[in-house]
């Protein structure tokens, strides 16, 4: 297994993917900063309300919590609450897995391996250590860009830090193991990348979320969008963890069984 | 020794066959050329023997142990398909990382061995989509070499390619064959080509194992005949044996008499004339290797 993962991770860190993803995190992270800069200093809003930009806001407290921010709870507004973190690593993700099928490399893995859970297991740890770095790669790029713009955010506790980047690598892991069991299933990239922008970006669970709401129902805190938001939610303001956590351990397992399955079960 | 062993070997796809009962063997320093028509099984059944794919029923073996037996799988080297190779990687970095996945310690090393044994010791930094096939065919190859296999698997390593690539393919594997020993299994539908390599056959038909033959029996059953068509061929043969000395000969229904030796159309003829057996058909028949294999296979259809 550990074979399999070195040879993953020397294909991922060579991949132009793995840069340009992570390249897109950094400009959202910078047009956030940019804008939240703009909005909360008096001069620059109404240099960007004379040039035409529409502020909905004029009320000075709404300012003020923005500058009251903490880093992570800023962070988390910029590109983790709306999905957008999990959409490119999804789609990382299933280019790397669909590309083994497509290229036929995976005939050479399988054919040396019996068991296929090595398969599976080196490709999640890969897909986790890539997680890690982005979430601290986000950190300290989120850090000089706010430094650079002169956007200043309170620093945390380094328990809060700690939090952050367990808590997404958590429900990280979860959604990996669901991108692995797709792009086993359908070895698709256009169906990968569908899936990415429509699960992990939130799309099928507003959708949903809101036809349920006719009958009362709400499925969003059991979900993996829904524990994207939970743990925006124990960031910000303090709602519970271990609840986000646990959804997110379920869909781990869940989705993990079914990646496995999946292999399993189909011929290569 | 046996390599490779399969019994009653079976895939069902739903309700199709696709591999039915096959029984197979391939003995140690054979080239043995798989041979059937598109669709005939032929890569279903590599697959099976890779562990690719999952047999429904019966048993494969290579080395003597079930194919599930991590022994087997790293003494067999593969080629099913496609080369298996990263198209927007360069030939040493696909097989640096097949070097890492198999947890070679030389792998640098042996790359470059294996690339310049394949004739691209001097490919560079380019990118393999830019290979034409015949390169990729033999990066594939170096691939399935990695790890020094004692046996290689290739599914159709000709196809595509034109005659000089496959000249060249051709000249690697009898070099891979005679120089290091290495047993070949590989399938094709060019029975020209595989007539040029392989030392035994098995011809595959829907599914099921039709022959096995040797090179030499392949030889003696493909070769020229004498085709008689007598009112009464088992006299006819035996007057032949005696008046002519012609041991080899079949006969066959509807009084058909095919005669091996070499003897003279005229002279025959002459001779049952004088026995007073009559001749309705009497003509050299011309049968070529090619011929043989598409009456085991059914058919010149996608042969």
């Amino acid at each position: 297994m550990l074979n399999m993962l070195r040879m993953d991770l020397r294909r991922m860190f060579r991949s132009k993917m793995f840069y340009i993803a992570f390249f897109c995190l950094t400009a959202a992270m910078l047009i956030s900063v940019i804008t939240l800069r703009t909005i909360t200093d008096p001069k620059l809003r109404q240099q960007a309300i004379d040039a035409g930009m529409t502020v909905t806001s004029s009320d000075e407290s709404d300012f003020d919590e923005i500058r009251q921010m903490s880093e992570t709870q800023a962070l988390c507004s910029a590109i983790y609450s709306g999905g957008f973190f999990f959409v490119a690593l999804y789609l990382v993700a299933v280019l790397f897995v669909c590309s083994d099928f497509s290229s036929g490399f995976a005939k050479n893995v399988f054919s040396f391996y019996g068991g296929r859970w090595r398969y599976f297991a080196g490709k999640m740890l890969c897909m986790l250590v890539v997680c890690s770095v982005w979430i601290v790669g986000s950190m300290l790029v989120f850090r000089l860009i706010c430094i650079i713009c002169g956007m200043r955010f309170a620093p945390d506790k380094a328990g809060v830090y700690a939090a952050f980047f367990l808590g997404y690598l958590f429900v990280g892991a979860a959604y990996m193991a669901q991108s692995i069991f797709l792009s086993v299933v359908f070895r698709s990239e256009g169906a990968g990348i569908a899936a990415a922008i429509v699960l992990p970006g939130g799309i099928l669970v507003v959708m949903l979320e809101s036809l349920l709401g006719n009958w009362g129902l709400s499925i969003m805190g059991m979900t993996l969008y829904g524990c994207t938001q939970g743990m925006t939610g124990y960031l910000v303001t303090g709602a519970s963890f271990m609840k986000s956590a646990a959804a997110a351990a379920v869909w781990l397992a869940l989705w993990s069984a079914a990646g496995l399955a999946a292999l399993y079960k189909k011929d290569i | 020794m046996e390599v490779v062993r399969t019994r009653a070997l079976c895939k069902v796809y739903g309700k199709k066959r696709a591999v039915d009962e096959l029984s197979m063997t391939v003995h140690e320093g054979d080239i043995y050329g798989f041979i059937g028509k598109n669709g005939a099984g032929k890569s279903t059944a590599l697959k099976m023997l890779c562990s690719l794919a999952a047999p429904t029923s019966g048993e494969a073996a290579i080395f003597g142990r079930p194919v599930s037996d991590s022994v087997s799988r790293k003494r067999t080297g593969i080629l099913i398909e496609s080369p298996g190779i990263y198209p927007g990687l360069s030939a040493e970095e696909n097989m640096m990382l097949k070097a890492v996945c198999l947890g070679m310690t030389e792998g640098k090393k042996k790359t470059g061995e294996l690339l310049s044994l394949v004739g691209l010791g001097n490919a560079g930094k380019k990118k393999t989509k830019q290979f034409s096939m015949g390169m990729k065919q033999r990066l594939g190859i170096a691939m399935a070499l990695l790890g020094s296999p004692d046996l290689l698997i290739l599914d159709e390593p000709v196809n595509g390619l034109d005659p000089e690539g496959m000249a060249e393919v051709r000249t690697l594997l009898l070099k891979l064959n005679q120089e290091r020993g290495i047993t070949i299994l590989l399938s094709s539908h060019i029975l020209g080509e595989l007539g040029k390599l392989a030392t035994r056959y098995g011809v595959i038909r829907d599914g099921r194992m039709v022959q096995e033959i040797t090179a030499q029996q392949l030889e003696e059953n493909s070769r020229d005949y004498l085709h008689i068509r007598v009112d009464r061929p088992r006299e006819a043969a035996v007057c032949l044996e005696k008046k002519l000395g012609l041991f080899h000969y079949e006969v066959r229904p509807e009084g058909q008499l095919h005669i091996f030796d070499s003897c003279d159309g005229g002279e025959v003829s002459h001779i049952l004339t004088e026995e007073g057996i009559g001749i309705q058909e009497l003509y050299r028949h011309r049968r070529d290797m090619e011929e043989y294999f598409l009456e085991l296979m059914g058919g010149g259809e996608n042969a």
